[in-house]
């Protein structure tokens, strides 16, 4: 697991690479927290190109949401590959959680957010 | 080979530095040698001329006399024998250095007819006497004194005799011819005692133990320490190669034998040049080298001194460095032994000591951090790998492990597995009866780990349990305990959870499917397939959702096969999932198989794909077959 980060306006995107599983978990959790911590609110993950996630990978995104969603901010999770897509599906994330096919889209997203405040 | 560092050092230093001693001592004593006989040349060549210059002078003196007589005779002035004999009476009382002095004449040559003339007076206790030597007994024209002038037309001296009768001493004989009408006429003489000669060269100091001898042109003593020896002994006798040098007039410096005792000696040599002597000065060879022994032992002494010095220094400066490598062995010795508080305090004043020393107790004082270090992560991890086992037991004590459960009810079988890995587990099933016809199972999976995930297994399971109501009311008793959970939950932790009731009379299902997979039917048929159910969120995600339950039937002899992801997420060495293909080839084998073979099968295969790889998450298995509705009870 390989974490990136760079901005797109007032969008933070972190582009994640590999394997998301119970050892890269806590990693990620740390680099995502920090984002967070230091007031990034628009907060998106470019998913291209993770290949796998489980669980205890799902659980850092759901943690990252819900904390932003208390701080007024959004998650969006973009470019999700097929079979982490089906994780998400499987799991019901895709229901409760921003998730766009790319990051044009994802972007799209923070600004309707805006319109609708 | 073992060897201490001062004996090295000493071997080192102090071999090479002795060696180099003995050279130069050995160098400057052959050197000190050569000067010291260098000198005693000079010194004694110059000392040998000067007293061979200062006899030649007493000699010559005293010849002046018959040259005197020589031209008294010459000038014709004696007429008559009482003349002549008045004249040589008055010369010999006026000249108290000779013994005694002679006029004569060739045969017939003064006094016409008169064969032999030779008036001669010497002194007999103070006073002249006179006596005619010319008689037939002694006829003096063959003797040396008037034979060799005569013929040589020379001035001479005689060899010298011992005259036991008038002087009772070594005499010499100076004999000098005088002429007429230039043809030979006679010779004048005086003879002289060597007494004084002999004398003088007694007097002569040579070193301490050294001597001076003189000998005649014949190599005959004239002077010598053994008096004995005088006018007998000859040189020629006992050095011949010295005594033709000397007798030959050189002078010279030679290492030789010495006469006298035999020993090595220098002999330094000068010509008298009157009386035709020559005199020697003797240098013992152990006096002259004990100079140079003297020099010798001095600078042996010193060198001594300077070795024994050196290697003092270098003995204490091997221990000064020895001393703080002892106490550095000794010291690791220590530290080795396990005392970290061991200090090392060396007050050495060499750089290198103590640097070695500063940096040996950073070393130890560096273990002695990284042994607290080390055993403070130790407690750590006891105290981290404790909270796992206690969520470990959490979890394995609210897992029914008693098989069969229900040994009364012939309705259904039931077996369930739980392959834990070893940290994260989460994984979790549970089985009852609700009012005897309604059997409710489930197989979950909290996202998460140790304690807090353990507690929340066990708060699901509780809700669960508790909410489990009658068919047709699942869908409500999901949302509800979705939103217990999502109240209990801040981490982000959820649950998987697939959750079934069968009713035994009918084998009617209700499936709830909340995240997770769905379950597996095994048709008494040996026909496999994936039940089709809705997919809901996963309970603890989000609040407030609308949970819906599928339905489903099993015919007699059916069964429906839970699991968790650990089973298809299942890795292999080469990083390969066990999938849910291979899972449902897998069941197609086993699905007319009691279910304790169902489960345990599995498990199993899931084994054997993963080989030699660790797990890296719970595997369970649940697996449940309706018989049918039998009444037999």
């Amino acid at each position: 697991m390989q974490t990136q980060e760079e901005s797109l306006g007032d969008v933070t995107v972190l582009t994640i690479t590999g394997h998301l599983d119970t050892s890269s978990a806590t990693p990620f959790e740390s680099v995502l927290m920090e984002v967070i911590d230091r007031g990034e609110r628009k907060v998106m993950v470019d998913c291209g190109p993770l290949e796998y996630v489980n669980s205890a990978g799902l659980k850092v995104f759901l943690l990252a949401a819900k904390k932003l969603e208390t701080l007024d901010g959004q998650l969006v999770l973009c470019a999700l590959s097929p079979s982490v897509l089906m994780v998400f599906e499987m799991i019901g994330f895709t229901r409760i959680m921003n998730i766009a096919a790319s990051r044009d889209e994802g972007l799209r997203m923070f600004r309707e957010q805006r319109a609708e405040a | 080979m073992k060897v201490k560092l001062s004996t090295r050092l000493i071997l080192s230093v102090a071999l090479p530095a002795t060696l180099l001693f003995v050279g130069v001592l050995w160098f400057s004593s052959q050197r000190a040698v050569q000067r010291v006989i260098a000198g005693t040349e000079e010194q004694s060549k110059v000392t040998a001329r000067y007293y061979a210059a200062r006899l030649d002078a007493e000699l010559s003196k005293v010849s002046k006399v018959p040259e005197m007589i020589a031209l008294e005779v010459e000038s014709l002035r004696f007429e008559s024998e009482s003349e002549i004999e008045a004249y040589l009476r008055h010369v010999v009382a006026g000249n108290p250095e000779i013994f005694g002095s002679c006029i004569a004449f060739e045969p017939g040559a003064f006094t016409p007819g008169k064969h032999f003339y030779a008036p001669y007076f010497y002194l007999h206790e103070g006073r002249p006497e006179f006596v005619q030597l010319g008689n037939p007994e002694y006829n003096y024209f063959n003797w040396e004194w008037y034979e060799r002038p005569k013929q040589t037309d020379r001035r001479i001296w005689t060899e010298p005799y011992f005259d036991d009768g008038g002087g009772n001493a070594v005499m010499t004989t100076r004999s000098v011819p005088f002429h007429r009408n230039g043809a030979f006429w006679g010779v004048a003489t005086i003879d002289i005692a060597l007494t004084q000669l002999t004398k003088d060269a007694a007097a002569i100091e040579v070193a301490n133990t050294g001597y001076a001898f003189i000998v005649s042109a014949k190599g005959r003593y004239v002077a010598f320490p053994d008096r004995a020896q005088i006018m007998k002994g000859s040189l020629t006798d006992s050095n011949p190669e010295l005594a033709r040098r000397m007798m030959s007039g050189e002078d010279g410096f030679r290492k030789t034998r010495e006469p006298w005792r035999g020993e090595e000696a220098w002999i330094a040599f000068a010509p008298v040049q009157s009386g035709g002597f020559s005199l020697a000065l003797v240098y013992p060879r152990r006096e002259v080298l004990a100079q140079a022994a003297e020099f010798q032992f001095e600078q042996r002494a010193i060198a001594a001194i300077g070795i024994l010095v050196l290697l003092g220094a270098l003995y204490f400066g091997a221990r000064s460095i020895s001393r703080p490598i002892t106490q550095l062995a000794a010291a690791a010795q220590q530290v080795a032994k396990g005392n970290l508080d061991h200090r090392l305090e060396i007050d050495a004043p060499l750089e290198e000591v103590r640097h070695l020393t500063y940096a040996f107790n950073k070393m130890t004082r560096d273990l002695q951090m990284r042994m607290q270090e080390l055993r403070y992560t130790t407690t750590v991890k006891e105290r981290y790998e404790g909270e796992l086992n206690a969520a470990r037991q959490i979890q394995m004590s609210l897992l029914p492990k008693r098989f069969p459960p229900f040994p009364e009810r012939r309705e259904f079988d039931i077996h369930a597995m739980v392959r834990p890995v070893r940290e994260v587990g989460g994984d979790f099933y549970d089985f009852y009866l609700l009012e005897d016809d309604w059997l409710c199972f489930f197989v979950g999976d909290v996202s998460g780990k140790g304690v807090p995930a353990a507690l929340f297994m066990a708060v699901t399971k509780t809700l669960l349990k508790a909410s489990s109501s009658r068919p047709g009311a699942g869908a409500e008793m999901l949302s509800k305990v979705n939103n217990e959970l999502c109240a209990q939950t801040d981490g982000g932790m959820f649950v998987t959870l697939c959750y079934a009731l069968l009713d035994l009379r009918t084998g009617a299902l209700e499936i709830g499917n909340a995240g997770h997979y769905s379950p597996i039917c095994l048709h008494a048929n040996g026909t496999v397939e994936a039940m089709e159910t809705h997919s809901n969120v996963a309970l603890g995600a989000s609040t407030n959702l609308e949970y819906k339950v599928s339905t489903g039937q099993l015919a007699p002899g059916d069964a429906l096969f839970l699991f968790t992801d650990g089973v298809t997420e299942a890795l292999s060495r080469e990083g390969a999932f066990y999938g849910a293909a291979r899972l449902q080839i897998v069941l197609r084998d086993l699905a007319t198989l009691p279910v304790e073979k169902v489960t345990r099968g599995v498990i199993q295969d899931v084994r054997a794909f993963c080989a030699d790889r660790e797990q890296s998450d719970d595997i369970s298995v649940l697996a449940v077959r309706w018989r049918g509705p039998t009444l037999l009870n």
